[in-house]
């Protein structure tokens, strides 16, 4: 518990750092809103000219769209100790990580926050909401707990393919254009379901990074629809994908560590 | 001649520093091809759903070819540019011996032009070999393609001036993760290459392609894929010589006031 | 006072810290030019040793302030490194309280303390106080414990005026002691310190060094110290250990280390009247108004000689004998060491 209590007071202290600069923050909020913004625009005037997309309606989409941009700019928001991890080794903030009394994991993300994200969390939240209202979602308790569920392994997932990087960074590698395509690439790609896609490609995207597990079958269950015909309780396991997704690269990310202390590079 | 070699010998340190940093422009090029392939399949899954189109998926997905070859022409910018900006180094570059304004202006024609060129004479092969609706399809005419070639050039030209306004922006504003990344959002959307300019609607078509965004990418590929014919060329180079002109007046006197308020403030 | 002799006495026996034959080396690529170069580097890469640090050995005792000394690139940092968790030495012993830092740093580190002079812990645009409560947290120090500490610490680095302020608007000296006070928060035993005094004017240096002597004095806190700064030694360290390429080349007390490095001497004197003074075997003599200024080797002339016939020469009106300054020692012995 006390775990919580640090990241939420560090959560606390970097909101109230940007704050001291109003017009900065607003201003920069009011950018990602504007950025996600016109990604939206785009969905919608795509509609406007086609009246569907595969087995999903319009509406839908915005559904899609809005989970996806939803739970990326969380990850973006709260974990940006990892999301912008670059430099921070080089800088030697790592080090002082490495001096403090508690996990590393934990260390890292009280370590950043990116409260310019917010603005693009609105857009995110207002595209579920519409989404879901104009496609006459009809709530259950279950389908609140699969929401949640995407969010959570969505979250995951896209956590750990943001710690590839994080990680690749103890081993000197500056950058893998690789892992872009699977982390921005991957938020490209699915922020429309992934069954619209040719089949080979598609694999990527359930097998590889599986965002088609974690966030679009529950999000099909939620939208009563079936996905890659699966039957329905799949949407409820979907998820622990992107949660096995986080833990492989947690291992991967403790070697990481151990490379990095061992060699002081 | 020799008033421009200055403006020349930047060009050319442009065309060193891209080949310098060839290893990141192949990087760059394989996210871009991948970026282009999550559109084309898009587009394939779209169009397979009904609806009556103005445009064909073949020329759908060429669009969407030749703004990720050509993405740098409009997207992204000099680091050093906006460090020195940012840092309010900008003022050393009063002491050149040459106007900042035009030396600036070059120095974002030669990002533009050397980066793009570059990467889209390595990813248009790539894309003419995809088979037949999803991949890059061969000019209209080669009327087209030249009509094409001296667009896009006048296209470069454009985007340097409002690039510079967008510099002028954040040199006033000294803000610019906010402005710049707003600004440049805006710019790609409007450009087309978040969703084709030819997809918007129908009734906003003759409105979209007289705003400045359409003349640096979406006019010229409009000709490669044949939806505009070479005869209405000289109309556009036209459009394309007004917007120029118009944009660098407008960056001109942006960057006058900021940098008089830059020199009264003393950086 | 009880405590520290106490402490003396048990350091007879026991060490605090113990290193034995400390090795590390670091391997640095080298990255052959061009494409071709970078694709040959990635499957055979380059490697060039670099020998951090050599059958370094040491032994601490408890409550002992040792100055830890040498140019840039000795190793100096190196060792702090490894002895303080996150870096792992390519062979040799090292304890610190009888943990070994590196197998078991979650621990270690919570009873360590370490203050980089040129960079901070603490959050730039929130209250002093707000960065405190969040290492509070971080080190799980218990509330009643945190509000003793923090009373003391305001106390003896006078912070009561600073705490509710954001670190931005403080001056360089409030900033380091607000540091000092972060690093010493959940009482470690054990405090390393890396240039501490870095850019402090002379009333911060004096205040820094007053508190650290005063918390070794009260807690019998082990403080290691490496710095540039030789007033910061010489008024806190009992011991210096000098470190030249990853090797330990001294480890005693600083003056006599200095001792041969002080070969020169420089006699003032004021006369009250004109007069004529003639040293002879002294390296120069200068006349300036009524003050003479005489440089000479102790190991040519004798100083009780030269005092003598300074007094003889005239009527003194004022006289002073100076060493070597110790930075110029300290350059001398670098560079003899570089060589």
């Amino acid at each position: 518990m006390n775990a919580w209590k640090l990241y939420f007071r560090s959560m606390g202290i970097h909101f109230r750092s940007a704050a001291q600069y109003k017009a900065s923050m607003v201003m920069q909020m009011l950018a990602l809103f504007v950025m996600t913004g016109t990604e939206l625009a785009a969905v919608v005037l795509t509609f406007q000219r086609f009246p569907a997309l595969g087995q999903w309606s319009s509406q839908q989409i915005y559904f899609f769209f809005g989970l996806m941009s939803f739970t990326f700019g969380m990850v973006e928001c709260f974990c940006r100790g990892f999301t912008a991890f670059g430099g921070q080794v080089r800088t030697g903030n790592f080090d002082r990580l490495l001096l403090r009394p508690r996990n590393l994991v934990l260390l890292v993300l009280c370590a950043q926050m990116d409260v310019r994200r917010i603005g693009s969390l609105v857009v995110g939240v207002a595209a579920l909401a519409y989404g879901a209202f104009a496609a006459q979602v009809h709530w259950t308790a279950l389908k609140v707990l699969v929401l949640l569920f995407a969010l959570a392994g969505g979250g995951c997932l896209i956590l750990g393919l943001f710690m590839i990087e994080a990680t690749a960074t103890f081993w000197s590698i500056s950058s893998i254009e690789v892992v872009n395509v699977l982390t921005y690439g991957g938020r490209s790609t699915c922020q429309y379901p992934v069954d619209i896609y040719p089949r080979g490609f598609r694999w990527i995207f359930i097998a590889l990074a599986p965002y088609g597990l974690a966030i679009h079958l529950p999000a099909a269950y939620i939208l009563d629809q079936t996905m890659l015909g699966l039957p329905a309780w799949t949407a409820f396991i979907g998820p622990l994908a992107g949660v096995a997704f986080l833990c492989l690269m947690l291992l991967l990310w403790r070697r990481g560590v151990a490379h990095y202390t061992s060699t002081g590079s | 001649m020799k008033k421009l070699k200055p403006y020349l010998s930047t060009l050319r340190l442009r065309a060193m520093l891209e080949l310098q940093y060839r290893g990141a422009a192949l990087g760059g090029m394989m996210t871009q091809l991948f970026f282009g392939f999550i559109l084309v399949f898009l587009y394939q899954a779209l169009y397979a759903s009904g609806g009556q189109q103005s445009s064909t998926l073949y020329q759908t997905a060429s669009y969407v070819w030749l703004q990720q070859a050509f993405f740098r022409v409009i997207i992204g910018s000099d680091g050093a540019l906006n460090g020195e900006v940012m840092s309010g180094n900008v003022v050393y570059s009063l002491c050149r011996p040459v106007d900042l304004y035009g030396y600036w202006y070059m120095r974002a024609v030669a990002y533009r032009s050397v980066g793009s060129l570059m990467r889209a004479l390595l990813m248009l092969p790539v894309a003419m070999l995809l088979p037949q609706p999803l991949g890059l399809m061969l000019p209209g005419s080669a009327a087209g393609f030249a009509a094409f070639m001296l667009s896009l050039a006048m296209g470069v030209l454009v985007m340097a001036a409002l690039e510079n306004i967008m510099s002028a922006c954040t040199l006033i504003t000294l803000d610019y993760r906010g402005a710049a990344n707003m600004l440049g959002m805006f710019n790609a959307f409007a450009a087309g290459n978040l969703l084709p300019l030819t997809l918007f609607p129908d009734h906003w078509q003759r409105f979209i392609l007289s705003t400045p965004f359409a003349q640096t990418l979406d006019v010229p590929i409009r000709y490669y894929t044949g939806q505009l014919s070479p005869e209405g060329l000289g109309g556009t180079l036209a459009l394309q010589v007004f917007w120029m002109a118009a944009l660098i007046l407008i960056g001109w006197l942006l960057w006058r006031r900021a940098l008089n308020r830059m020199v009264i403030q003393g950086g | 006072m009880g405590k520290l002799a106490a402490l003396d006495k048990e350091a007879a026996y026991m060490a605090y810290i113990h290193v034995d034959q400390l090795d590390k080396t670091y391997r640095i690529s080298q990255r052959s030019k061009g494409a071709l170069g970078a694709i040959k580097g990635f499957f055979r890469p380059n490697y060039t040793q670099v020998e951090a640090l050599s059958q370094v050995s040491f032994d601490i005792a408890p409550g002992e302030v040792v100055g830890y000394i040498g140019p840039n690139g000795a190793g100096k940092s190196t060792t702090v490194k490894i002895l303080s968790g996150i870096l792992v030495p390519d062979g040799g012993t090292v304890t610190v309280d009888g943990r070994i830092p590196w197998k078991q740093r979650r621990t270690h580190v919570s009873h360590i303390g370490v203050v980089f002079g040129q960079r901070t812990q603490l959050w730039w645009d929130v209250p002093v106080i707000d960065s405190y409560e969040l290492l509070r947290d971080i080190y799980r120090v218990p509330q009643a414990e945190f509000r003793r500490r923090l009373e003391e610490m305001t106390e003896a680095l006078d912070l009561a005026a600073v705490l509710h302020t954001p670190l931005r608007q403080l001056s360089l000296g409030q900033r380091m002691r607000c540091e000092l006070a972060a690093s010493l928060l959940h009482s470690p035993r054990l405090l390393f310190l890396d240039e501490p005094t870095i850019g402090l004017d002379a009333v911060s240096k004096l205040a820094v060094r007053d508190f650290l002597a005063g918390e070794r004095e009260r807690h019998g806190t082990t403080i290691m110290l490496t710095t540039h700064d030789m007033e910061d030694i010489t008024s806190l360290c009992s011991r210096v250990m000098v470190l030249g390429h990853g090797k330990k080349l001294y480890d005693g007390a600083l003056d006599p280390l200095l001792a041969r490095y002080n070969t020169q001497r420089t006699l003032t004197v004021e006369y009250e009247q004109e007069t004529q003074l003639d040293v002879p075997g002294a390296e120069r003599c200068q006349k300036e108004g009524l003050t003479y200024r005489v440089v000479f080797r102790p190991d040519q002339v004798d100083t009780a000689r030269v005092l003598e016939l300074a007094q003889r020469a005239g009527h003194v009106h004022d006289l002073s004998v100076q060493g070597i300054p110790l930075d110029e020692m300290v350059a001398a012995l670098y560079k003899e060491m570089a060589l």
